[in-house]
């Protein structure tokens, strides 16, 4: 990722949304490995984790000229635009990421017990398999603290949630993440 | 690593916050670099007009200023590159510079095209004047000389800090200098020989004639001629260079002051080069 000040990127957002294309690419370079790992967080394929960070670099530059500042932070908008073009994509394809069933997911005792070891065992692509069968808002929320480094309210905002439910979502998330690991984790083994 | 139980509030503990930190890390995948490069070079072609373009211009990522600069002139023919405002060919022109803006990497070479269109915008104006042009059409060029200026020096935000002028920069701040006097007297000029009242721009308000001569009273947008802070570019207080000099708003003279893209009659609407369309 670039780095770059605040104050920077708000030159270059104020820019894009004049229609700037040059400062919009500066915007690209600094979100675009965030926009594409949420995107292959959800699909499985690479070709379609890039087509969707495509897309949603394509929409976010149609909609930039009226992006408003006072409302949601940028990084809140720049992920509602790439989290829809992720719904729109499994919508058209009629191939929802299968969801984690919640009512198994907790019946897991509170102390999970996913050792550090077991972690290290897996790879990327199950790990990310995984967060495949997360809920679509589980994984939104975990991708948007843990990868975009937002803040809960921003998260909240994003997604139109209060906080509590975020926190909540996020709470499920792990539970059901250590189950999940754990199950894949007992595969490998046998 | 055990994790234990969450906190009945649904905040998450510190051990299940390295873990999901973990989890997201090893997750977290970067795209390939050749693809990244084809997106944005997609995303940025389609932000700035003509995709066809972008094959050709590509090639000009890896090149230095220079070879920018004659892949222009060869992608839009010799006559568009030569074109002056009001000219047929001229749109063309604009359109190969708005892509190649577009689609320009962050970093010197983009820098240094920003200076390059500044450049091209003064010696258009300059060339109108000698053409005979009429005192409008020198201003909307002197418009877009100003934005052109005013962008370049807005490119500059990740330059090093002010004070630390590169050499390169000081060059194009004194070209520019000149170019605007040139321009300036070539304009001042027009004006003395045309009719009073004749241009109905409101230039010439001033007793000398030369618009933007910085007390307020005129909107011509002579490059240089000063005004109020931009919110994307170098405020004239911590421009180095253009605009330091003690001729600063005395006659009006071109260069003697920063115009930011803020300034009245420094809009884009003139078809400068300000990047791209909204789409």
């Amino acid at each position: 990722m670039t780095a770059a000040s605040d104050r920077h990127v708000e030159r270059w957002i104020a820019r894009a949304r004049r229609g700037d294309a040059a400062a919009f690419g500066r915007l690209y370079d600094l979100y675009v490995d965030r926009v594409y790992a949420y995107a292959r967080s959800r699909v499985r394929s690479v070709q379609d984790a890039e087509d969707l960070t495509e897309i949603a670099f394509m929409k976010a530059w149609e909609a930039i000229g009226s992006y408003d500042d006072r409302g949601l932070p940028f990084t809140a908008w720049l992920f509602r635009i790439a989290r829809n073009a992720v719904i729109d994509r499994h919508r058209k394809s009629e191939r929802e990421p299968e969801a984690v069933d919640l009512a198994a997911a907790a019946t897991i005792p509170d102390v999970v017990a996913v050792e550090e070891e077991v972690l290290g065992l897996l790879d990327g692509e199950t790990i990310r398999e995984a967060l495949r069968e997360l809920t679509e808002e589980q994984a939104s929320v975990i991708t948007m603290r843990f990868i975009w480094d937002m803040s809960l309210k921003d998260v909240a905002e994003s997604l139109g949630k209060s906080e509590g439910a975020v926190k909540a979502m996020q709470h499920r998330a792990v539970r059901s993440l250590a189950a999940l690991l754990g199950r894949k984790s007992d595969e490998d083994e046998r | 690593m055990k994790m234990n139980g969450s906190s009945e509030n649904n905040e998450l503990t510190s051990a299940e916050e390295r873990f999901l930190a973990d989890v997201m890390a090893r997750a977290a995948e970067k795209m390939p670099a050749g693809s990244r490069r084809a997106i944005r070079q997609r995303v940025l072609a389609n932000a700035g007009g003509e995709p066809f373009r972008v094959q050709r211009l590509v090639f000009a990522r890896a090149a230095t200023a220079l070879t920018v600069t004659v892949t222009l002139l060869g992608g839009v023919s010799a006559a568009a590159a030569a074109s002056l405002p009001g000219d047929m060919l001229y749109g063309l022109k604009q359109r190969a510079e708005e892509v190649t803006v577009a689609v320009l990497p962050e970093g010197a070479l983009e820098r240094s095209f920003m200076f390059e269109l500044a450049e091209r915008r003064g010696d258009e104006a300059d060339r109108l004047v000698a053409r005979g042009a009429s005192a409008d059409e020198i201003e909307r060029a002197i418009v877009r000389f100003q934005a052109a200026v005013s962008r370049a020096y807005a490119a500059q935000d990740l330059a090093p800090s002010l004070g630390d002028v590169t050499a390169a920069q000081v060059r194009f701040m004194e070209r520019i200098r000149t170019m605007a006097a040139s321009v300036q007297a070539g304009y001042d000029a027009v004006l003395q020989a045309q009719p009073s009242g004749s241009t109905g721009s409101g230039a010439g308000s001033g007793t000398s004639g030369a618009p933007g001569s910085g007390s307020g009273s005129t909107s011509t947008p002579t490059p240089g001629s000063g005004g109020s802070g931009s919110p994307s570019g170098p405020s004239p207080s911590d421009d180095p260079e253009p605009g330091n000099g003690s001729t600063q708003n005395q006659n009006g003279s071109p260069g003697s002051g920063y115009a930011p893209e803020s300034a009245p009659g420094s809009t884009d609407t003139s078809g400068g080069p300000s990047g791209s369309k909204r789409p």
